[in-house]
């Protein structure tokens, strides 16, 4: 039985009409101004479908026919699986889940200096550890790269290494068709085969645009995919100001486009295969021309998104509690919070990027943990109030009286155990004199303590010896160049 | 009445500052009819229009779009009409140096590439973008053609960064690399990643790119 998570989804920013404009404005785009394809094996699927392929300049234009139907063809909802089905999630309408990680980081946060530090296959695995520990985390993607490993086939080794470490599903990135048929094959060596794999997913691909508008060899991983029949998340990581229009119902429409380019790819190839939308959008920082991660505009695109899709009737996947800080101070808790927070509002159903700092330049095992607490109190505000008879308690009312007190009622008791009050272990609320006595630190040094307490302590169980030695085969086939 | 040299050379400013490629055009064609020596028009005009925008962005009172915009006008109007000019007196132009850009091979992303472009123009280097996909021998072929001082090599996946350390090796084994030096960005890119492979430098991002660049050449 799948986990079926909080529903999100109460903040609306566009009307019914405005979702309707940005729609049909990214069908103008994609009839009138088409995509480039640098792909012969994807221009060739485009070809057959009927859409208006031109061979010289690599451009395809779609319909608005084949557009419709792709989005009809393509699945509502998705059982994420887990390599333990105890982690399964469902994947529909605005229930709200958060992904440990991304893109694999160059860089880590070292628990003990605080430092950034390249990190190695060890730290791969340490962060995949924290996440499949983590009672928040219900996704795994990058935290680490394997910086020691050749860069040819690190991301071959960080796929590896997480599938290891962690029982939940995991959302990763392989380039091309030969690296898409890698990872598939490592993932259906986890779940025990490839028709296995097809029934129950425990990977999914990003695949990222080129925006604005261009696709080349490495989205031939859409195919691979599609074919297999494991979800991929169409995705666009928009540089808005830069790649898109500054405006956000401009960078959108580019986006949106995107998305409907590599959906209508994924239906093509093989009706039915599931994709996530996903139509991330970062400000380019005007001063530096760098990619931001904590900006407000961030939270805004996440209701978008999820209004978007939600007219296709697709899954979203996109990044949620992010920051620019470079360490787990102030500014990192406020636009993580802030950023989650919008996430959760805007119902999407994989917010990604926990434990990212630096604009997504290095991982922090300490943020995750901070992220982690900031998803459970996000949430709490997620699930609302309930207003009933039993709630409104007026008979209990009466009964306690003016100048009476409820702590002892059965009505306190009851609804204490099912979750009215958000308890934190990690925050802290006591009074000053106490917190002095106690811990009397501030949260980064406590959510480190954490940290370092859950690697000790939690192992995953491994998998067995021959799913080894056949990730490994794989690993070494890879490196070979081989297939 | 012909308008005083000053005042030519304001409105070519002016035309800069408000990122007016029409008006741009109308000033410099009016200041070369009037005589006036293109150099000066790259210098005393667009030059000190960007430098112009150039502080003010160093102040945070202007922006990178500013630069941008600013720059591209310049640099449009310096191919149509002041290039034109220079080469018919056979007078070259003086920058504070060549430098060759481009997205390795097998890779298609530009944005960051261009906008380091931008504002390497924009700061009075000569840039030549040599665009996406470039395999090696294109770099350090055009690199020679050009007599560049600095080549920079953008990749954006880490299965695309490898080319970066073929482009050093390949420079290194042809005894290149006294005359040229190659910088490395993009988001798998590194400042260790740059050491292992024996490049000049590594820059985050476009305003760093130019800071580095004037430190390797010490200007």
């Amino acid at each position: 039985m799948p986990k079926r998570g909080v529903t999100g989804g109460q903040l609306r920013l566009l009307s019914k009409s405005e979702v309707k404009s940005i729609h049909r404005s990214s069908l103008e785009v994609l009839e009138r101004v088409g995509v480039q394809i640098r792909s012969e094996a994807i221009l060739s699927v485009f070809q057959k479908s009927g859409a208006e392929v031109n061979l010289a300049q690599k451009n395809v234009r779609i319909p608005e026919h084949l557009v419709k139907e792709a989005v009809r063809k393509a699945p509502t909802r998705i059982v994420f699986a887990g390599r333990n089905p105890e982690f399964d999630i469902l994947l529909e309408g605005k229930r709200v889940y958060h992904g440990l990680g991304g893109t694999a980081d160059p860089y880590m946060a070292d628990l003990e200096t605080g430092e950034w530090i390249r990190p190695r296959r060890e730290h791969v695995a340490m962060a995949t550890r924290l996440g499949d520990a983590l009672p928040n985390i219900d996704v795994v993607c990058g935290l680490a790269c394997a910086s020691d490993v050749p860069p040819e086939v690190s991301w071959l080794h960080e796929l590896a290494t997480m599938l290891s470490n962690t029982q939940k599903p995991i959302v990763y990135s392989a380039a091309g068709a030969e690296g898409a048929r890698n990872a598939l094959a490592m993932a259906a060596a986890i779940a025990g085969g490839h028709k296995e794999l097809e029934k129950r997913n425990i990977i999914a691909i990003l695949s990222s645009f080129i925006t604005p508008l261009r696709m080349d060899t490495q989205h031939e991983n859409i195919i691979e995919f599609a074919k297999a029949k494991v979800p991929v998340v169409c995705g666009s990581g928009m540089m808005v100001g830069a790649a898109t229009p500054i405006t956000q119902a401009g960078a959108i429409t580019v986006g949106n486009a995107e998305f409907l380019c590599a959906a209508t790819l994924a239906e093509l190839v093989n009706p039915g295969t599931p994709i996530m939308y996903c139509v991330e959008s970062s400000n380019m920082d005007l001063r530096t021309g760098a990619v931001l991660y904590g900006h407000p505009e961030r939270g805004i695109s996440c209701v978008l998104q999820s209004q978007m899709a939600e007219l296709y009737g697709v899954p979203t996947f996109t990044v949620g509690g992010s920051t620019d800080a470079k360490c787990t101070d102030a500014q990192a808790g406020l636009e993580v919070m802030a950023t989650a927070l919008m996430a959760g509002l805007a119902g999407i159903n994989v917010a990604e990027c926990l434990g990212k700092i630096g604009s997504g330049a290095a991982g922090s095992l300490e943020m995750a943990v901070v992220a982690d607490e900031i998803v459970g109190y996000v949430n709490r505000i997620l699930r609302g109030v309930q207003v009933n008879d039993e709630t409104l308690a007026v008979d209990l009312i009466a009964k306690v009286g003016p100048g009476g007190h409820y702590l002892s009622q059965e009505h306190t008791r009851k609804f204490l155990q099912r979750g009215e009050f958000w308890m934190s272990e990690l925050l802290d609320r006591e009074p000053r004199k106490a917190w002095k006595r106690g811990t009397s630190k501030a949260l980064d040094e406590v959510a480190r303590e954490k940290a370092k307490r859950i690697l000790r302590e939690h192992n995953p169980p491994a998998l067995p010896r021959e799913t080894q030695e056949e990730i490994s085969k794989i690993l070494r086939l890879a490196e070979k160049g081989l297939r | 009445m012909s308008e005083s040299r000053a005042a030519l050379i304001g409105k070519i400013i002016n035309a800069v500052l408000n990122y007016d490629l029409e008006d741009l055009r109308k000033a410099v064609r009016n200041a070369l009819a009037e005589g006036i020596d293109p150099t000066d028009i790259i210098e005393d005009g667009l030059g000190k229009a960007l430098r112009t925008v150039g502080e003010a962005f160093a102040k945070h009172e202007m922006f990178i779009i500013d630069l941008v915009s600013g720059g591209e006008a310049a640099q449009q109007v310096m191919r149509e009409l002041i290039l034109p000019a220079l080469a018919a007196q056979k007078v070259s132009m003086k920058t504070l140096g060549k430098v060759v850009l481009g997205t390795v091979e097998g890779d298609i992303h530009s944005i960051g590439k261009d906008l380091v472009a931008a504002m390497l123009f924009a700061a009075g280097f000569e840039v030549i973008n040599e665009g996406e996909d470039v395999p090696t021998e294109r770099f350090i072929q055009k690199a020679r053609e050009v007599n560049a001082s600095i080549l920079g090599a953008s990749a954006l996946l880490t299965t695309t960064l490898p080319q970066q350390r073929i482009l050093v090796d390949t420079i290194h084994e042809r005894g290149l690399d006294k005359s040229l030096k190659v910088i490395v960005g993009g988001a798998p890119a590194t400042q260790d990643w740059a050491e292992e492979i024996r490049a000049d430098g590594y820059a985050d991002d476009a305003v760093e790119s130019v800071r580095l660049i004037k430190r390797l050449l010490g200007i």
